[in-house]
């Protein structure tokens, strides 16, 4: 029987028989939408000239949706289930030193959730590509064919520096933690035995002792409230922009 | 002690020579780049909507472009690879067909644009379809600013 307050279960011991639920679906779909878009958003940048779309629509309409998913996950650190929330993963620096220096002898704890080390990870991507999302709001193409919605919060100076830091920040610093996060995940795959990758596409682990929770503690209607916390969140992004007094400049797709 | 003498020599004026070579060449190609920038500015702005459409305005940016972009093709010969703070990239001597045909396709973008922009939606259209391709170029074959 799944714990439905969101928090999570005393640590306690599972009998080593099967599987339990680790993610809950609203997570998980995140996770591989956000992967998805990331992806999408370097493709449409990079092959704007293949796709025909020299005023970067595909680019700036993806970027949004990134932004947007990006708020959905800070709301969901709040009102999703025990492994999603900040409260819940955030370790501390002597959690940490202790998880990190029991890697090298293999005798580190098992999560249900994040490890702290993952979480390290998680929180700084997340960090990083909230950054990379705002600072497209304000950046400008260089022939000045288009822009994000608020760049005309900024001098022309300005501009110039998030359009580089918008480019700077992907291609060096986020791009090597992408790649770590998936190195990282194949380690614990092949060497941990720890399923996590396939954990966050069927959302389950085996059925072993973790020193987080025993099982995930799971909400009310997940997918119910994920969509009302996604409209929120389209809301706080597309709202927020026009309130501002933001531009929207050839957005149209077809 | 000499024979360092003559090497060091030697090295230096190797490096000032390749440090030097077709510095004027390289000036007057950024000078018709440069130019060619400066033509996008005001219907960039007319883009973004900060400026009013002017037909006049884009059609006289358009001559710049096929002006500046039918002397570009020449103004890339091999030994002008370096020096004068250029930024074009060593791929544009390897890939020099691609180069010389980008320019080609920009003019003939520019002269297509030039004959069919008569209002703000045909300007909409057919504007990037022009500097798209100066954006294009730009990331193959010129350094990135850090």
């Amino acid at each position: 029987m799944p714990n439905t307050d969101a928090q999570p279960p005393s640590p306690a011991r599972n009998n080593g028989v099967g599987s339990v639920e680790a993610w809950d679906a609203p997570t998980r779909i995140f996770h591989w939408l956000l992967a998805i878009l990331v992806a999408a958003a370097w493709a449409s940048y990079q092959f704007s000239e293949t796709l025909g779309d020299p005023v970067l629509k595909w680019h700036r309409w993806i970027g949004l949706l990134i932004l947007t998913l990006l708020v959905w996950r800070l709301l969901w650190g709040f009102f999703g289930s025990s492994t999603s929330r900040f409260s819940n993963f955030v370790p501390s620096p002597k959690q940490l030193i202790s998880y990190a220096s029991a890697i090298p002898s293999g005798t580190e704890p098992k999560y249900l959730g994040h490890n702290p080390l993952g979480t390290v990870m998680v929180l700084t991507l997340l960090t990083l590509l909230l950054t990379q999302a705002t600072l497209g709001l304000f950046t400008v193409e260089h022939n000045d064919l288009t822009a994000g919605p608020l760049y005309r919060f900024l001098s022309e100076e300005g501009r110039k520096v998030a359009t580089r830091w918008h480019r700077f920040l992907f291609e060096t610093i986020t791009l090597c933690l992408i790649g770590s996060h998936i190195v990282v995940n194949v380690f614990y795959a092949m060497f941990r035995r720890e399923p996590l990758i396939k954990a966050m596409i069927v959302g389950r682990k085996p059925a072993i002792t973790y020193t987080d929770a025993v099982s995930l503690g799971t909400i009310g209607r997940p997918m119910l409230r994920a969509v009302f916390l996604l409209a929120a969140s389209a809301l706080i992004v597309f709202g927020g922009i026009w309130a501002v007094g933001g531009k929207f400049l050839q957005m149209r797709l077809w | 002690m000499r024979r360092l003498l003559v090497v060091g020599m030697l090295a230096a004026f190797n490096f000032s020579w390749a440090a030097a070579q077709n510095l004027e060449i390289i000036k007057a190609r950024k000078d018709l780049l440069s130019d060619m920038g400066d033509a996008t500015k005001e219907p960039g702005k007319m883009m973004k909507q900060e400026l009013p459409f002017d037909v006049a305005t884009v059609k006289a940016s358009l001559d710049v472009i096929i002006d500046k972009a039918s002397k570009l093709p020449e103004m890339f010969p091999e030994d002008s690879k370096t020096g004068g703070k250029s930024k074009a990239l060593a791929a544009i001597w390897q890939n020099k067909d691609d180069v010389v045909s980008r320019f080609k396709k920009l003019v003939a973008a520019a002269k297509a644009a030039k004959d069919n922009v008569a209002d703000e939606f045909d300007f909409m259209e057919t504007w990037p379809k022009v500097v798209g391709n100066c954006g294009a170029c730009h990331k193959k074959y010129r350094v990135e600013k850090k």
